[in-house]
């Protein structure tokens, strides 16, 4: 039999490569080959711990030319299926990863379905082989992409999902158990300690193979997330699930997930966004120089511009803050569901006395749920004094730990809860005996705290944190004065009367500082009497231009919309001449409204001047906004914010909202610009090597071209000097000074001579 | 789509109210402006979120409750307004399902000042969930102009999805107040959205058993 069959396989790709061209007239052979198949088998089931490459090679060979006889193989599939679900633990490492490359052939050719073959290669994330396992992960990932690309495979999905959340359950459940009992020994990164059953000897991750299985769904999951694939609520929730998981790997990676680890491609795209605007910023500003000097002759100096300038550039930054995107992965937060209870869950799990998780998993925890809690506005109230705890100058990850008490404060905690946060914070950090970083950090938490929810703190304690703004160390005067800043923002009546700032406390009579729980409700759309106050100079400028409007103003329509239309009517032109002429569209429309609305304009007009004082901004009410209006209005917003800035108010200002916040605080914002530390020796030199990567060597270089020949000159000095030493060249050389004087003078002699 | 016009929008607004008239109903019908977005992304863009006070009460029905201490009960009971005493509020015992139960009853809740402190503390997290967070009102505050702001106060706020419906008023307005919310909301929204217009997909007005009228 060992002859024939040599010659068989010798012949194997041969016999493919026939079958493949002409599958009718080799059908025997196939035939032949698959009784041999067969026969194989069963044989193999006998002794399935065997390396048997013949057999690998004759059903790569069935499967590769299987879709040419898809009658006569019609069972192989599920015969290579049993096989592998039956065995995986026993099969021959190669002679499985041959039979999951095979299946994984037929699965693209269409052969099976994806269902049935994905549930196996779940369960085969249980074996140990790494090799396996990845070859498994990257099918899986693309064969869910594939049966995604055209419409969303909703059937397919849902099962899937269905799976995967009782996989991570089971082994929860299993482990759970286990868990309990292997408490103590929890001293490295995967700590759970249980071997599986019937091959621990291969185990060496330190994860049983369910717990194993699980991970690599887990995996799955995520990555599938993150390529936007399954990224509805049903996954996100699978995820969080996996966060009470017992095996803290599992859980691990789920909390990362939520927290967004690797989002550093969207940062480098941020980046470049902000070169954008900058060039948009100074093309504004421009403008804003131009108009500027129009408007006020020729009484502006460059002083008074310089300052414009400076303040046009801070307002045009925040700006910006407010618009970029969340950069972490805030919409998975969004699509948790029961945001309340699964917080309260997360936290009731980590304030478990049987809790062993190491200090950096606690804290991904924390921060996990202050982020929740921070985005929901939840109230979750034990869990400050919870944090109390950790706020202690030599704690470790103490910053972290502030970043979290930061994110956790919202509009809607009781200020009598955050209280004793800031208290201890004071106590702890931001005292005579501390050092200068500790107490720049412990004023910048505060900071972020109240930006937050700006009642947590009372007068005195805010009047004695302002005595810092004077303090030695740059750090803490930097943080005490943007604290004093905030508060001239949300609360000037807290700080002291030196403190309150020009403008601040010019207006502190008007200023009503927000109430708990209550919210900004607008009357108006923000800056529109900017906009009704612009529209009424210009019309006092076009009025002598009446007559021709009236003569073009045929249709007239009763609208008993009164002044204000007129007013606006009028300048819709000029708004578009001087500001949208990019826009054709807008010009059109704005020209037809025009036609369309003009209408008792020249009659009423000075009779309802004097209304005009009485009764501002009922633009909004009669008229809609046009994209025109919507540009003019916030470029007067943005003059307006600066002249406030330069000059002072003259104007009366309304409750300033409070600065738009970021869901999420940045570490550092918490440790606040620092000194740069002195390199020590190594930095050095590696700052050197870097700096010499590169660029080419200091010093002469010949610009000679390789290859040419050398000059006489090149030659004469790179002769070995060995060849020279006897010459008179050298002699002469050498001689003193005086021997030289009687050389030149005889040789003077002989010339004239 | 075309652009917007204000003749446009009365007419979709006589439209609308005569056709409510035609085929009465046994209830005042609410009118609801309702918006489709575009060019956003609510899972990467900020959702934005903004209170508006309209002119004209839209919803003069919506019930309104007072969590209030002893003063502004007796004050509530005077005018005739529902409240609820801190006693009243800790017989509610934490029970979520009564909190719940609460939330569901009123519209909106006022809260006295010296009480609102303690709201998250007595009642935990039912109410917000419930987007009713009770509004804070001092003594000398009268309780039924503040609770007439509560009822003509509108919320835009963007969900999961791409579209919001406001209530901003009801068939029994005439028309130019009708006109006044409608286009106060209109502007108010558009000037909340990063790109103003550009990010409207589409604009409704519908009554509540009427046909829907394209504005935009």
């Amino acid at each position: 039999m060992g002859k024939r069959n040599r010659i068989i396989i010798i012949n194997l790709p041969q016999l493919q490569n026939l079958i493949k061209r002409d599958p009718p007239s080799y059908r025997d052979d196939f035939l032949q080959q698959y009784r041999h198949l067969e026969s194989q088998l069963a044989i193999f089931k006998l002794k399935p711990d065997e390396e048997a490459e013949e057999f690998g090679s004759l059903i790569t060979f069935i499967s590769q030319v299987a879709q040419c006889y898809p009658k006569e193989t019609s069972n192989f599939p599920n015969q290579l299926i049993n096989l592998l679900s039956e065995q995986h633990q026993i099969l021959n490492p190669n002679l499985r990863k041959s039979i999951v490359k095979d299946l994984i052939l037929l699965r693209n050719k269409d052969i099976i379905p994806s269902n049935t073959l994905l549930s196996l290669f779940f369960t085969l994330f249980r074996v140990h082989d790494k090799q396996l396992r990845d070859l498994i992960y990257t099918h899986i990932i693309s064969d869910i992409k594939k049966s995604n690309v055209k419409h969303k495979n909703n059937k397919l999905n849902k099962t899937l999902q269905n799976f995967m959340y009782t996989i991570l359950q089971s082994t929860n459940d299993n482990n759970y158990n286990n868990n309990n009992n292997n408490n103590n020994n929890n001293n490295n990164d995967n700590k759970i300690n249980i071997f599986g059953g019937s091959s621990s000897s291969s185990s060496s991750s330190g994860m049983n193979e369910n717990a194993m299985a699980a991970k690599k769904s887990l995996d799955i999951c995520i990555e599938l997330y993150k390529k936007g694939i399954w990224n509805d609520a049903k996954t996100v929730n699978v995820i969080a699930e996996a966060c009470f998981h017992s095996v803290t790997k599992i859980k691990v990676t789920a909390i990362k997930f939520f927290l967004g680890f690797n989002n550093q491609e969207e940062d480098e795209e941020d980046d470049e966004e902000d070169n954008n605007d900058d060039g948009k910023n100074l093309s504004d500003m421009k403008k804003l120089y131009h108009v500027n000097q129009i408007n006020k002759s020729k009484r502006s100096n460059l002083k008074k511009l310089k300052k414009l300038e400076k303040t046009i550039s801070v307002i045009g930054k925040k700006d910006k803050k407010k618009n970029k995107p969340e950069s972490f992965n805030f919409s998975a937060l969004h699509l948790i569901n029961d945001p309340q209870g699964f917080s309260e869950k997360m936290f009731s799990f980590l304030q478990k006395p049987t809790n062993n998780d190491r200090f950096e998993v606690k804290l991904m925890t924390m921060n996990f749920i202050s982020r929740m809690i921070g985005i929901h506005k939840l109230i979750l109230l034990n869990f400050y004094s919870y944090l109390i705890r950790y706020i202690q100058p030599h704690q470790r990850d103490v910053t972290m730990v502030l970043v979290i008490i930061a994110q956790a404060s919202h509009g809607l905690v009781p200020p009598d809860v955050l209280e004793p946060v800031i208290k201890a914070i004071t106590n702890n950090f931001v005292s005579d005996h501390c050092s200068n970083g500790v107490m720049a950090a412990g004023l910048n938490a505060i900071r972020e705290i109240c930006v937050r929810q700006p009642l947590a703190i009372d007068a005195t304690l805010l009047q004695d944190l302002t005595e810092y703004r004077s303090d030695r160390d740059k750090s803490v005067m930097m943080a005490a004065r943007s604290l004093i800043g905030l508060f001239r923002e949300i609360n000037p009546e807290l700080l002291k009367k030196k403190d309150r700032g020009k403008l601040a406390s010019m207006t502190m009579k008007e200023f009503i500082p927000l109430k708990f729980g209550q919210q900004i409700i607008a009357d108006k759309v923000e800056g529109i009497e900017l906009l009704e106050e612009y529209k009424q100079k210009m019309q006092e400028v076009e009025n002598e231009w009446e007559g021709w409007e009236i003569l073009s103003n045929s249709t007239s329509e009763d609208d008993d919309e009164g002044w204000i239309d007129v007013s606006s009517d009028e300048d819709h032109d000029i708004v578009i001449n001087n500001y949208c002429s990019d826009d054709e569209k807008d010009e059109e429309k704005e020209k037809k409204e025009k036609i369309d609305e003009q209408d008792n304009n020249s009659d009423k007009n000075d009779s309802m001047k004097i209304e005009e004082e009485k009764k501002p901004s009922t633009l909004a009410m009669t008229n809609l906004l046009t994209p025109a209006d919507f540009a003019k209005l916030n470029e007067l917003k943005m003059e307006h914010k600066t002249e406030l800035m330069v000059n002072g108010s003259k104007r009366k200002r309304s409750i300033i909202q409070p600065e738009e916040h970021s869901d999420i605080v940045n570490v550092n914002t918490i440790i606040g610009p620092r000194k740069k530390a002195k390199q020590d020796y190594e930095e050095r030199v590696e700052s050197i090597k870097a700096g010499r990567e590169g660029r080419e060597k200091f010093g002469h270089k010949s610009k000679k071209v390789e290859g040419a020949s050398t000059t006489n000159r090149e030659k004469k000095k790179r002769k070995a000097f060995m060849m020279v030493v006897h010459k008179n060249v050298l002699k002469k050389k050498k001689l003193s000074l005086r021997d030289k004087q009687i050389r030149l003078t005889k040789g003077n002699k002989k010339r004239k001579r | 789509m075309s652009k917007i016009q204000v003749p446009a929008v009365r007419e979709a607004i006589r439209t609308v109210l005569t056709e409510s008239n035609e085929k009465g109903r046994k209830f005042t019908e609410t009118i609801e402006l309702q918006v489709g977005l575009k060019n956003y992304d609510p899972q990467r863009d900020k959702r934005f979120s903004g209170t508006v006070k309209l002119p004209n009460v839209p919803r003069p029905k919506m019930s309104v409750a007072i969590l209030g201490d002893a003063h502004d009960c007796d004050r509530a009971k005077e005018i005739g307004l529902e409240f609820m005493s801190v006693e009243d509020l800790k017989k509610l015992n934490k029970n979520k399902k009564l909190i719940k139960k609460l939330a569901k009853k009123y519209d909106a809740f006022l809260a006295s000042e010296a009480l609102i402190k303690q709201i998250p503390r007595l009642l935990g997290p039912g109410l917000h969930k419930a987007g009713k967070f009770p509004t804070p009102v001092t003594h000398n505050d009268d309780l039924n102009a503040k609770a007439d702001e509560l009822r003509s106060t509108i919320k835009f706020q963007l969900k999961k999805v791409l579209c919001l419906g406001v209530a901003v008023g009801h068939v029994k307005m005439n028309e130019d107040e009708l006109v006044a919310n409608i286009m106060l909301s209109i502007n108010f929204l558009v000037s909340l959205l990063k790109k103003n217009w550009q990010n409207v997909k589409s604009l409704y007005i519908k009554s509540s058993m009427g046909k829907p009228q394209r504005l935009y």
